[in-house]
């Protein structure tokens, strides 16, 4: 069974808006789903298990927060080469509010609900 | 203890005066066969209740159960009551202590997740229970589920950072958590505390146990059917001294509290007894200066036989010419709840009726537990 982009994205946007308490249409594809729509760390263990029932698959602990960049555990120049792609793939996102050169610590707020359909799209592909 | 706060949700009303007024009025809505049909049980729902129009954090309603939407909305109304609607001036310095028999658990997720596909297991066969479980419900279940999570989220609603309890006496457990909550306040602990009880009528684990056990038929006739009712029950306790120098209006004023266990000696003072002369010696009285027993009562009608007999020891022959407010045939039996809300309604009552004085509340668990409160209105001599 295939599923479309469009499909995966408005799952997704559905999936975070009811999580995090907001209407579908306040959830942009560039939200911070912590800067932007106020999840916290237990937001996102509620969106990883709804998303596995949307979606039918399991996703492993953690996975959805390294969706931003790729991989657990990424060392200083994948952190850069991660900012410097998210910067190409999501140019209206609002860069201000991180530090010049984000770190580890940062990477959490990068991630936006294109980064879940990011994601879920190298997962179900 | 000064009780400057008062806070309500119950099946008459959302909110005190609603409540008040239905249940003087004579009106509320009638019982039903609830979600549990065929038995003799009957509920008495909460109809109409928002939980958003009380939730200054509309995201935490997720990880809320019906118990904690009613808490929330009554603690908010009872600092709101006592003049204390924003934020508060000493976080740290304000306790949460409720009552509460537990959360309904989510027994239909529950029930989701085990019906599943042809597995073999059963709860006995714990590594496949728990695989089960953990793989098909939310992870956020137990976050709503634990059982302290009433109290927490009403501090974290309220913004109340001092100490936080939940009391899981059961039956008892919202005059417990009130004796708790002036204890704080006596001891230091806090200044501001908000206590009571908060409980959900949709509990079919704990119907089916009843029913199990044949309580609902363990009853006479006369004495009516066993009415859950559910809702919230929330007092703002301060010390009086406080209260006066900051001009806060005192509903009543507890002075005495009570509680107690059963022992198996047959020749020893029931709970009930014990808790009521605790209650009435911490307050400096006796019987004789009784002019109202609030009742929490299980049953629709009338307290039933052994509720009876221990406070007619403990109120030493009086107890046939002492008024008994039993407020449960009305807004139906709210288990953990039941004591803070019938405290609540007969604080309001005291406020009402200009001849009585000094009440006693007093709850009274099945597993032989029990608590007692007393209270009397501001200026009437101790």
């Amino acid at each position: 069974m295939t599923i479309s982009h469009d499909e995966i994205r408005e799952k997704v946007i559905a999936t975070v808006a009811e999580a995090l308490d907001h209407r579908p249409e306040e959830v942009g594809l560039h939200s911070s789903l912590i800067d932007d729509l106020g999840a916290e760390s237990i937001d996102f263990l509620d969106i990883a298990f709804r998303l596995e029932s949307a979606f039918g698959i399991e996703i492993p602990d953690d996975e959805i927060w390294v969706g931003a960049v790729g991989k657990k555990n990424p060392g200083p120049e994948e952190i850069d080469a991660a900012v410097a792609a998210l910067r190409e793939r999501m140019p209206d996102y609002r860069w201000d509010r991180l530090p010049p050169k984000p770190g580890r610590t940062d990477l959490p707020r990068l991630i936006t609900v294109q980064t879940v359909v990011d994601y879920l799209e190298r997962r179900l592909a | 203890m000064a009780v400057t706060g008062l806070g309500l949700v119950s099946p008459l009303g959302i909110g005190v005066e609603a409540t008040w007024r239905t249940l003087s009025e004579g009106g509320g809505p009638a019982p039903s066969a609830g979600p549990y049909g065929g038995s003799r049980a009957e509920v008495r729902e909460v109809a109409g209740f928002d939980p958003r129009a009380h939730f200054a954090i509309p995201k935490a309603l997720k990880l809320t159960d019906r118990r904690t939407r009613f808490a929330v909305a009554a603690a908010r109304e009872a600092l709101a009551d006592a003049g204390l609607a924003g934020p508060l001036a000493e976080p740290a310095r304000v306790g949460v202590v409720i009552g509460s028999s537990g959360s309904d658990l989510m027994a239909e997720e529950i029930a989701g997740v085990l019906r599943g596909e042809g597995s073999p297991g059963s709860v006995q066969e714990i590594p496949w229970f728990a695989s089960r479980m953990l793989a098909g419900l939310n992870p956020l279940w137990l976050l709503i589920n634990l059982p302290n999570m009433v109290s927490a989220h009403v501090a974290i609603q309220v913004g109340a950072q001092g100490p936080n309890t939940t009391v899981m006496t059961d039956w008892v457990a919202g005059l417990q958590a009130v004796g708790e909550g002036c204890a704080w306040i006596e001891s230091g602990e806090a200044d501001l505390v908000v206590t009571g009880g908060a409980e959900t009528a949709s509990l079919p684990f704990v119907f089916g146990a009843y029913e199990a056990a044949g309580l609902f038929e363990a009853f006479p006739e006369r004495e009516g059917p066993f009415v859950f009712g559910e809702g919230a029950g929330m007092l703002l306790l301060e010390e009086a001294g406080r209260a006066e120098r900051r001009g806060a209006r005192v509903h009543a004023l507890i002075d005495g509290y009570g509680a107690a266990g059963s022992v198996s000696d047959d020749g020893g003072r029931d709970a009930v007894e014990v808790a009521v002369l605790e209650a009435l010696e911490a307050a400096g009285t006796g019987p004789g200066e009784v002019d109202a027993v609030g009742l929490a009562s299980v049953l629709s009608r009338r307290p039933y036989g052994a509720e009876r007999d221990g406070l007619a020891r403990a109120l030493a022959g009086r107890e046939r010419e002492i008024p008994l407010h039993a407020y449960s045939p009305r807004t139906g039996f709210a288990l953990g709840a039941s004591g803070a809300i019938d405290l609540v309604l007969l604080v309001k009552s005291l406020a009402a009726q200009a001849g009585a004085g000094r009440a006693l509340c007093t709850s009274i668990g099945y597993s032989g537990q029990a608590a007692s409160v007393a209270v009397r209105r501001q200026g009437e001599t101790p």
